[in-house]
């Protein structure tokens, strides 16, 4: 027998190399943040495993979710956020479908299918459907049949959701480039090529259209031709898109930071230091920003005062936009998880996982 | 201890990537071909050191079972007299364990950073830009990347198997160069099952992974293949290709001499 046989340790070595990689391999199921919808007393979200629920909005009690409890699957994992139109809820999926469901029941109307995962969120603009897709294409389709009407392609990825004023839809891709279409045939009026990959959706008001991107900018550009107006240097990736609240323009960074800026000029009126990156837009209701982190704070600043009024820490990141209804804001984190609180005080009003009910 | 990790490699190791990337028309492949080398380069005195030893051990071979005979039935004395004969002849029996105990580390950074640069959902990009040093302006905007190189999708596996098919063939051929050749039919048989067994345990790992990860492995295999070349020639990849065939010894020769050629 030999003292020390190298190559059997060789191979042991191998095999725990082949366990730590396979380990660092991606998993199977594409984790997601879910993003929310509140509207006539309905909270509606997607979840990592690919299930759409309708709760209460005032207790988290379940009405419905699709597909069926019923049935084992669910479609692929969902980032977008759920949009409404007359009783239809729309919202794309990792398994590149975009789901038509009777907001009541939760049944399935139609579907559309792209060459790629469907994780920005529609927008719904005159009875069409405008969305963005890994396929690299923005699709406008019927909003009451699916049909499609026209498609723009962009040379990457699409995460972010279109806006659209005076007959422009205005799209952002990660090819570094902001689009102009006609919204009646999709052609295009001009584009905007930015430094960095645009994740996020632009904001139009009034006669520009702001958009962070991944060269750590908010280009604020003119609507009519996308010439650049001003644009805002942040320490990290934009990916939120901007919030204007009358003639000011919120946004936040991955450097942890909500700047409030001029909506004309771009002159900094403010920032705010938060806990941790900022990847959503805040929501804003009654005088109130709510600002939710990667860190999972919520944190909750008069404007006018432009101090922290409260702050909530929940468990897990929180990765998509919170949601003012009434009185309450409602959140969701990473998990899959939505917290509601007294939109005021910050107080738990209750808090449910609807993919671990039982 | 993850952040030391992150600190210490994934990150220079992710950015160096990206750099590269910058420098190489944008092209992922060339950055990963590229960045093998240098690693390459950079851990050459080690990879000597591995390949000097493992030529020594081999050397040592006849006279280890030879002591192994001698002393079959006293473990003790044969280990003893296994040490003397490594002190003896200037080698570190684990000579050839410390350099891939040192390449393990970079193999399991460099997946991490093929896999973290090349994101395909938001979370993972996400992820990324923790990483990514946000004081080289140049290396943020860089994102996504262009994952496509020649048949290529570097952040999936090869649809097509011919990754994994390259990497058994280079490594089979660097594994039969680095092999001595030998009349020991025991230690013939263990060689030809090395020689195998490895490749294809590595062939398995490019199969099911990042084809990046194949695409270091094809590299780093070529860049050993003339390493190898340059220490000790095509080894028994010669007596391949030449139609030799080696004789098997049935019996061994009495003496301390087993009377091999060196």
């Amino acid at each position: 027998m030999k003292l020390f046989n190298a190559r059997i340790v060789l191979i042991v070595l191998l095999i725990i190399l082949m366990g730590t990689l396979s380990g660092c391999a991606p998993v199977p199921v594409v984790p997601s943040w879910s993003s929310l919808l509140v509207t006539r007393g309905i909270l509606y979200m997607g979840s990592q495993a690919g299930r759409v629920y309708a709760l209460n909005a005032a207790s988290g009690a379940e009405i419905w979710q699709h597909p069926a409890a019923s049935e084992k699957g669910g479609v692929g994992p969902l980032y977008a956020e759920p949009v409404l139109l007359d009783d239809t809820l729309y919202i794309g999926s990792f398994d590149n479908h975009l789901y038509a469901l009777d907001a009541h029941t939760g049944s399935q109307r139609w579907v559309f299918t792209s060459s790629g995962s469907i994780l920005a969120d529609v927008l719904i603009a005159d009875g069409t459907l405008y969305v963005g897709s890994n396929d690299h294409k923005v699709y406008a389709l019927d909003a009451s049949t699916g049909l499609k009407k026209w498609e723009f392609a962009t040379g990457n990825w699409i995460w972010g959701r279109p806006c659209a004023n005076g007959g422009k839809v205005y799209v952002s891709s990660l090819d570094h480039r902001l689009y102009c279409l006609d919204a009646s045939n999709g052609q295009k009026q001009w584009e905007f090529k930015a430094g960095g990959a645009f994740a996020g959706g632009p904001t139009v008001a009034g006669d520009l259209v702001y958009c962070g991107a991944f060269d750590n900018k908010i280009h604020a550009v003119d609507a009519e031709n996308g010439s650049v107006r001003w644009q805002f240097e942040t320490g990290h990736w934009v990916w939120a898109s901007p919030l204007v609240v009358s003639d000011t323009v919120y946004v936040g960074s991955l450097d942890k930071r909500l700047y409030a800026l001029d909506g004309l000029s771009g002159t900094k009126r403010g920032e705010f230091e938060a806990k941790g990156m900022i990847r959503a837009m805040p929501a804003y209701a009654n005088g109130l920003l709510y600002i939710g982190t990667e860190a999972g704070t919520l944190h909750v600043l008069d404007v006018a005062s432009r101090a922290q009024k409260w702050s909530f820490d929940a468990a897990n990141p929180i990765l998509s936009s919170p949601v003012v209804a009434n009185d309450t804001v409602y959140v969701s984190v990473l998990g899959d998880t939505v917290y509601a609180l007294d939109a005021q005080t910050g107080v738990q009003r209750w808090s449910v996982t609807p993919s671990k009910r039982k | 201890m993850v952040e030391i990790w992150n600190t210490v490699l994934f990150e220079p190791m992710l950015n160096s990537l990206l750099f590269l990337y910058s420098l190489l028309g944008r092209s992922f492949g060339l950055s990963i071909i590229v960045f093998t080398v240098l690693v390459r380069i950079l851990t050459l005195p080690i990879t000597w050191q591995q390949m000097r030893s493992a030529k020594s051990s081999q050397e040592l071979q006849p006279k280890l079972q030879d002591l192994q005979k001698k002393y079959k039935n006293d473990r003790e004395k044969l280990a003893q007299e296994q040490m003397k004969l490594y002190k003896e002849a200037g080698v570190n029996p684990l000579g050839c364990l410390v350099p891939t105990l040192i390449q393990l580390p970079i193999w399991i950074g460099l997946y991490q950073s093929i896999i973290n640069a090349l994101p395909n959902n938001p979370l993972q990009l996400l992820n990324l830009a923790r990483h990514i040093y946000q004081q080289f302006p140049i290396l943020p905007s860089l994102v996504p990347l262009n994952a496509h190189f020649l048949w290529l999708n570097l952040g999936r596996p090869d649809p097509y198997y011919a990754l994994p098919i390259l990497v058994v063939a280079t490594m089979w051929m660097q594994q039969k160069m680095m092999t001595a050749t030998t009349t020991d039919p025991q230690q013939q048989a263990m060689n030809q099952s090395m020689e195998l067994m490895m490749p294809m345990m590595f062939g398995i790992i490019t199969l099911q992974l990042a084809s990046g990860l194949g695409l270091y492995f094809v590299a780093t295999n070529v860049v050993g293949i003339v390493q190898q070349y340059f220490l000790s020639g095509w080894g028994s990849l010669a007596t391949l290709f030449s139609g030799q065939r080696i004789p098997l010894r049935t019996t061994r020769p009495k003496g301390k001499d087993d009377g091999r050629k060196k």
